[in-house]
């Protein structure tokens, strides 16, 4: 007997699953995954690792999801975004410029790392550049910004359709980065400097940084389960950490977009720029702080900074005055 | 030299796509989860089911969907099985992997 009997849990990624892709994609992959896991969530008789199969299992949805109906998702955005001359010349132009300031950004982050951690003098450079993807972390979004804030300069138009789909594409991969990749790269940085530092040393135990999304949310339910409520909400705090991240980069394009119309003059849009994203990364690391010691929702903390941003952008942007701003005068 | 530059324009089986034949060789038929647990981490929950798929527009695997129960309300689950296609070219990459290998080392 292998079927589910009672219940029929997972719902949600089932209507997911007949929405959000292709026949293909639905009857080849999601679906017999998800029969697996409500059958995986059934046979558990415990309350806890229901809630951990629970768990893991939406995790390992997401990531199919994100593995062939992403890539599907992918290319229908640059389909819909790169269809008229325009919208492929501002999307263009965006990438130009965000591949540019994500590189700056990239390029400082990694320097500044390199003069507050002393021990990475006796580092090989091949092992450093496992930091890379935890500092495109910070670069992405950033570079997002001050990126569709060069590319639409002066021009005081809205949002393009290509410049959306180019946002919404550096979502997507900034969701698979922060969620998968930096964890694992962060881990195998720490295993291979130890050795180089230290021959013979047994390799660091993985922190909260170093567990994937799905082993977050797991280890989340499972501490929580066992009564560890600080060590949950710690974890929760990194699990929304991901794709508040990853929406960042949507939101800071709008606010570009936002600031190169409604501000003249180019040195205030780049300073309201620089103090916006320094706000951001401020309001992240309080709220984590407090999200930390239990004053505060993990969701709001993360969440509250990006949606704040989001729809102070999109105000920003509809009250706009409908005249594109006079000529730059900086 | 030589023999690297063959296996590089041989055609390919991915490593996880022929540690599938070879899981579903040893077992018959299993479940894409079964596959998971008897890989020893080598397959993901996340990505397993992609592979599958992809084996299955091959036509290196068939798959049944279980029979519906009485009182269940799940959906049915998919149990995945060899083609002869599947078993021609697990064994057809098994024997170049080794000859190429064989003549690499000579």
């Amino acid at each position: 007997m292998s079927q589910v009997k009672g219940e029929l849990p997972l719902g949600f990624l089932r209507w997911a699953a007949e929405r959000l892709c292709s026949k293909r994609t639905r009857e080849l992959v999601l679906l017999p995954l998800l029969a697996d896991l409500q059958f995986e969530h059934a046979r558990e008789r415990r309350a806890w690792a229901r809630g951990v199969a629970r768990v893991t299992g939406t995790a390992a949805f997401w990531q199919a999801w994100l593995t062939c109906g992403g890539v599907e998702a992918g290319r229908r955005l640059i389909a819909w975004g790169g269809g008229a001359p325009e919208e492929r010349r501002a999307a263009g132009r965006l990438l130009a410029w965000v591949g540019l300031s994500v590189c700056a950004a990239s390029a400082l982050s990694v320097s500044t790392w390199f003069w507050t951690a002393p021990w990475s003098a006796g580092v090989p450079l091949g092992i450093l550049a496992l930091a890379l993807p935890a500092t495109l972390l910070v670069a992405l979004p950033v570079g997002m910004l001050f990126g569709a804030l060069l590319a639409g300069a002066g021009r005081g138009r809205g949002l393009e359709r290509g410049e959306l789909a180019v946002s919404l594409l550096a979502a997507l991969g900034m969701f698979v980065l922060a969620s998968w990749v930096a964890p694992t790269a962060n881990q195998a940085l720490r295993e291979r400097t130890v050795e180089a530092l230290f021959p013979g040393a047994p390799p660091p135990a993985r922190g909260d940084r170093e567990l994937t999304l799905g082993e977050l949310g797991a280890e989340a339910v499972r501490r929580r389960a066992l009564g560890r409520l600080e060590e949950a909400a710690r974890l929760e705090v990194e699990w929304h950490k991901k794709p508040a991240m990853a929406a960042s980069c949507v939101a800071l394009t709008l606010c570009a977009t936002a600031l190169g119309r409604r501000v003249r003059r180019a040195w205030t849009r780049h300073l309201l720029a620089v103090l916006v994203v320094s706000s951001v990364f401020a309001l992240w690391s309080v709220g984590e702080r407090e999200a930390d010691a239990g004053r505060l929702l993990p969701m709001v903390a993360l969440w509250g900074p990006v949606v704040l941003v989001f729809l102070g952008s999109w105000w920003a942007l509809k009250s706009a005055p409908e005249r594109p701003p006079a000529p730059e005068t900086a | 030299m030589q023999s690297e530059s063959r296996l590089k324009s041989a055609p390919r089986l991915p490593e996880k796509e022929a540690l599938i034949l070879d899981l579903l060789a040893a077992a018959g038929e299993a479940f894409g989860l079964e596959l998971v647990e008897a890989s020893d981490g080598r397959l993901k929950r996340g990505t397993v089911y992609v592979t599958l798929g992809r084996l299955v527009e091959k036509g290196y695997l068939s798959t049944v969907q279980e029979e519906p129960r009485t009182g269940s309300i799940g959906l049915p689950r998919r149990l995945y099985r060899l083609t002869p296609l599947g078993s021609r070219a697990r064994e057809a990459w098994k024997d170049l992997t080794l000859k190429l290998a064989w003549e690499g080392a000579s």
